[in-house]
C-alpha cells in the first residue's frame, strides 16, 4: 500500500483528507503521531526538510506516497494531488491559517483545464469543516467567479503586487482593466472580501528586492484605473516569513515603509490604509 | 476678577534696552496672521488664514492653515498646513492624512491639523542660533487627528491625537497614535473610570467625540545635555508633548513610540510634588541647547480646570478634577524635576491668592525663550502677550486688538518673536520706546482727573492703614 496518512488527535483536517479517500476508496494507511510516535517519529525524522513547522507547531495531516516518492503536508495541498498530481501545485499550497481556516489558495495560478479540480478541491475543504480562503490577483476572474458562486469559499483575498511592471517583472501579464474590475466587483460584493497591494519579494537582475513606493503607486493607479472608484476600501500589506512566499533571503519587511506606501496608494485610493496586523 | 470693558489694546509697554526685539507673528482673531514690529505697526498681514500657531521661517515665509472644519463634524480640525511666502503664495500644502466626507460639504483631502507643527531644521519652530527650520524641504511633524473607538479609554468615539511625519512630497513616513500608549501614562482607577463616562466629549455629527487628552504642542527635543551625558531618553529625535486634558507632559522615544518620560497625571507626591499641580498645561517644549536655559522644559501652567480624577466638590463627574484660577510659566529641570525659573502671580507683584487671577488664562497660552533670557508669554484667553526678563520685569507688553464675531474674545493663540533678519522684505524698523502708564492717572477723555477734588476732610482718631494684609482669606504669606 503506497499511501500513508500522518494524523493528530481530533483533526478536522486530516479527517477531511480522509473522507475524501474514502469516497474514491483509496486504500491508505492511517498513523495516529500519538498512538504510533515510533512510527511517526521515523518519518518525521526521514523527511524533516519537506515538512514545514510554524509557530503553532506542524499543521497536520501529513502524506506519503511511497511509491511516488511524494511528501505533502496539509489538507489543501494533499487533496490538490490526489485530485489534479501536480497540476495543482502553484494553485494550492501550504496554509498559513489555523482553527478552522485554509488558505494558500491562489486561483489566478491555476492552470487552463484545471478549474474543475480546483472547484473539487475547495468543496471537499468545505464540506470537511473548514473556512476557506481564496486568494487572487485579479487574472482568471471567470474562475473566481465560478469559486464565489459555488458557496464553498468564506474569504476571497485579492493581493496586488503592483502595477503592469510588476506582473511582467514577475513573469506574468497583468489583468485587463476589465478583468481587474471584475475580480474587484466580486471580492468586493463578497462577505469578508479584502482588496490589497501585497509587498511580496520582487525580482531584480539576479538579486530581489522589496517594492518601493511607486510600484505601490502604480497599484493604486491600475486599480483604480479599473474601478474608477476613489473610495475603494484597499489595504497595505506585506508578505511575512510565515506565508508560503519564497523570502529569497531578503530582511523582513521594513514597517517603517508601510505608511509611505500608503500615502502613495491614497493619490488614487483614497480610503486606503495600513493592514491592522501590519503595523 | 472683573475686567474694566474700556483697555488699552496695542503695545503698551516697550523697553529697546531691556528686549529682544524683533517681529512679533500672532493670529488675529477672524483676520488672519498679524507681523508686526515692536510698536505694534503690522508690517504685513496674511488675511483670511487660520494659523493655530501661526510660525514665521526665515525669508519671511508663514506656516500656517488656510481655515478649519465646520465644527458640527470635528474639534479644532484644521484643513491643511501650508507654506505662504510674503506675497500670501502657497509654496508647500500638506493635507493628506484624511479623506473627509462630511455631510452637505464637499469632500476633501484634510490635514485634521491642530495645535502645533514642526518642521526639519529646528526643534521648536521659534528662532534658536544654528537652527534654521528649512523651507526648501525636509520633514514636517504635524500634530493631526483621528477618530477611534478603544474600550480601554470608553466606549464612545474619540478623537484621538495622532502625529504624522510628512517629508517634501507630502507622504506619511511616520505616525504616532496617542491611544495606543494609554497603557503608558499612568492613570489610576478613579481616573480611568471618570474618563470611560466622559472622555471629555464633544458634540459632533454624525456622532459626538471625546476629545480624551487634547494635545496641545508637539516637538522635538532637539540637541541636549542630558542626551550627551548618556539619558537616551532625551534623545534629539524624541518628541516632547502634552495633554491639556490629563495634565501631563510627556515624551515619545521615536524610535519604539513608547513613552519614556512623564511629568504628570499627578503632583500629589514624588518628585512632582515639588512642582505642585500643573492643569491644563500648554506648549511644553525643551528648550533649544542654543538659547540660555537650553535643556529645561518650558511651559505655560494654565490652571483652569483639567485632569480626570475622584469625583470633588469643583468636578462632581471627576472629569476636570484638578482646579486653579491663576497661571504658571514654568521652567523645569527634567532629571531633578526642579523649577529652575518660574513666573507667577508672585513674580506679576501680585498678592495672592487674592489677585492671583490677573494672570490668569485658562486655556491656549504659550512661551518662547529669547536669546538674551528674556520669555515672550502669550497668556492667550486674554490675548495679552508679554516680554518679561529673568528677573520678571515687564518689558514689552502687548494687547490683541481684534475681537471675533463668531468667538467673542480678543484671544490669541500663541505668539512668536522672530530676529529681524528673518523678514528681509522690511528694513529694520525704529524701535521707539514706550514707558508704562501709570494707570491710576490714565484717564479716557471726559473723566476727572486723578485726585479732583472738590473737598476732603480727616476724621479723628483713625488708625494709620497699613500694619496688616489680613483678608478673608489667608495670603499665601501668611499661609507659609
Amino acid at each position: 500500500m503506497s499511501l500513508i496518512i500522518y494524523t493528530a488527535p481530533n483533526c478536522i483536517r486530516c479527517r477531511t483528507v480522509k473522507a475524501y479517500m474514502n469516497d474514491k476508496g483509496l486504500e491508505y494507511t492511517s498513523v495516529d503521531f500519538k498512538e504510533n510516535a515510533q512510527e511517526f517519529n521515523t518519518f518525521y525524522r526521514a523527511n524533516r526538510k519537506a515538512i514545514y513547522r510554524g509557530a503553532e507547531g506542524v499543521e497536520f495531516p501529513l502524506f506519503e506516497d511511497t511509491e511516488a516518492k511524494v511528501v505533502l503536508q496539509g489538507s489543501g495541498v494533499i487533496l490538490a494531488w490526489l485530485i489534479a498530481g501536480k497540476e495543482l501545485d502553484t494553485t494550492v499550497v501550504r496554509s498559513d491559517m489555523w482553527h478552522g481556516w485554509i488558505s494558500g489558495i491562489y486561483s489566478s495560478n491555476c492552470p487552463d483545464g484545471q478549474e474543475d479540480h480546483l472547484l473539487e478541491v475547495i468543496s471537499w475543504l468545505n464540506k470537511g469543516g473548514l473556512q476557506v480562503i481564496v486568494q487572487s490577483d485579479g487574472r482568471k476572474a471567470d474562475l473566481l467567479e465560478k469559486l464565489l458562486a459555488s458557496g464553498d469559499v468564506s474569504k476571497a483575498v485579492l493581493n496586488i503586487p503592483g502595477g503592469p511592471a510588476t506582473y511582467e517583472r514577475l513573469g506574468l501579464t497583468a489583468p485587463s482593466a476589465e478583468e481587474l474590475k471584475k475580480s474587484i466587483d466580486l471580492v468586493r460584493a463578497s462577505a469578508q472580501g479584502v482588496i490589497r497591494f501585497q509587498a511580496i519579494p520582487l525580482p531584480d537582475g539576479d538579486a530581489w528586492r522589496w517594492p518601493v513606493r511607486d510600484e505601490v503607486l502604480d497599484a493604486a493607479r491600475m486599480v483604480y484605473e479599473a474601478c474608477q472608484d476613489h473610495a475603494l476600501p484597499f489595504l497595505i500589506s506585506a508578505a511575512t516569513a510565515d506565508l508560503p512566499i519564497d523570502m529569497h533571503g531578503l530582511a523582513a519587511f521594513d514597517s517603517q515603509l508601510m505608511v509611505k506606501f500608503r500615502s502613495a496608494a491614497r493619490q488614487f485610493l483614497f480610503k486606503a490604509d495600513i493592514e491592522s496586523n501590519q503595523n | 476678577m472683573g475686567h474694566p470693558s474700556v483697555f488699552p489694546s496695542g503695545v503698551t509697554i516697550y523697553n529697546p534696552d531691556k528686549c529682544w526685539s524683533g517681529f512679533t507673528i500672532y493670529q488675529a482673531q477672524e483676520v488672519g496672521a498679524v507681523l508686526m514690529d515692536m510698536n505694534g505697526r503690522e508690517v504685513n498681514v496674511w488675511k483670511g488664514v487660520l494659523g493655530m500657531p501661526n510660525k514665521i521661517f526665515p525669508g519671511g515665509i508663514l506656516m500656517t492653515s488656510r481655515g478649519r472644519r465646520p465644527g458640527k463634524f470635528g474639534i479644532q480640525d484644521g484643513l491643511d498646513l501650508v507654506q505662504v511666502d510674503w506675497e500670501g503664495n502657497v509654496t508647500w500644502c500638506f493635507d493628506k492624512v484624511e479623506y473627509i466626507e462630511d455631510a452637505g460639504e464637499e469632500p476633501r483631502w484634510m490635514a485634521r491639523y491642530h495645535h502645533d507643527f514642526q518642521r526639519e531644521g529646528n526643534p521648536v519652530g521659534y528662532y534658536a542660533p544654528g537652527m534654521e527650520p528649512r523651507t526648501d524641504g525636509g520633514n514636517t511633524l504635524v500634530l493631526s487627528h483621528r477618530n477611534v473607538r478603544n474600550p480601554k479609554i470608553s466606549d464612545k468615539q474619540l478623537i484621538d491625537d495622532l502625529i504624522v511625519e510628512a517629508d517634501w512630497d507630502g507622504d506619511i513616513v511616520w505616525e504616532w497614535l496617542c491611544s495606543d500608549h494609554f497603557d503608558e501614562f499612568g492613570f489610576n482607577e478613579g481616573s480611568k473610570n471618570a474618563m470611560a463616562r466622559n472622555p471629555n466629549y464633544r458634540p459632533a455629527s454624525p456622532e459626538g467625540m471625546g476629545d480624551w487628552m487634547h494635545i496641545n504642542s508637539m516637538s522635538r527635543l532637539g540637541p541636549n545635555k542630558w542626551f550627551d551625558a548618556g539619558d537616551t531618553r532625551f534623545n534629539p529625535e524624541n518628541l516632547i508633548c502634552d495633554g491639556r486634558e490629563t495634565n501631563i507632559i510627556f515624551i515619545i522615544e521615536k524610535s519604539t513610540g513608547k513613552v519614556v518620560w512623564k511629568l504628570g497625571p499627578y503632583y500629589n507626591e514624588g518628585a512632582a510634588k515639588q512642582i505642585g499641580w500643573i492643569i491644563g498645561q500648554h506648549h511644553a517644549h525643551m528648550i533649544p541647547a542654543t538659547l540660555p536655559g537650553g535643556g529645561n522644559i518650558l511651559v505655560f501652567d494654565n490652571g483652569g480646570w483639567g485632569g480626570y480624577d475622584l469625583p470633588n466638590p469643583g468636578a462632581p463627574t471627576g472629569v476636570k478634577a484638578a482646579l486653579r484660577d491663576y497661571s504658571r510659566v514654568l521652567e523645569i529641570d527634567p532629571v531633578s524635576m526642579k523649577i529652575v525659573w518660574q513666573y507667577t502671580p508672585k513674580e506679576a507683584g501680585f498678592l495672592e491668592p487674592m489677585d492671583s487671577s490677573r494672570f490668569y488664562s485658562p486655556f491656549i497660552s504659550g512661551a518662547q525663550r529669547l536669546p538674551n533670557g528674556n520669555t515672550l508669554i502669550t497668556e492667550g484667553s486674554n490675548g495679552r502677550v508679554i516680554e518679561v526678563t529673568p528677573e520678571h520685569e515687564i518689558v514689552w507688553e502687548f494687547i490683541a486688538p481684534y475681537w471675533g464675531k463668531h468667538v467673542p474674545m480678543n484671544m490669541t493663540y500663541r505668539a512668536y518673536r522672530v530676529p529681524y533678519e528673518w523678514v528681509p522684505q522690511v528694513a529694520k524698523p525704529e524701535e521707539k520706546p514706550i514707558a508704562r502708564v501709570d494707570w491710576r492717572s490714565f484717564r479716557v477723555p471726559g473723566a476727572a482727573a486723578l485726585g479732583d477734588r472738590d473737598k476732603e476732610v480727616t476724621v479723628p482718631g483713625c488708625a494709620p492703614y497699613g500694619g496688616s494684609n489680613a483678608l478673608c482669606i489667608a495670603s499665601v504669606d501668611e499661609q507659609n
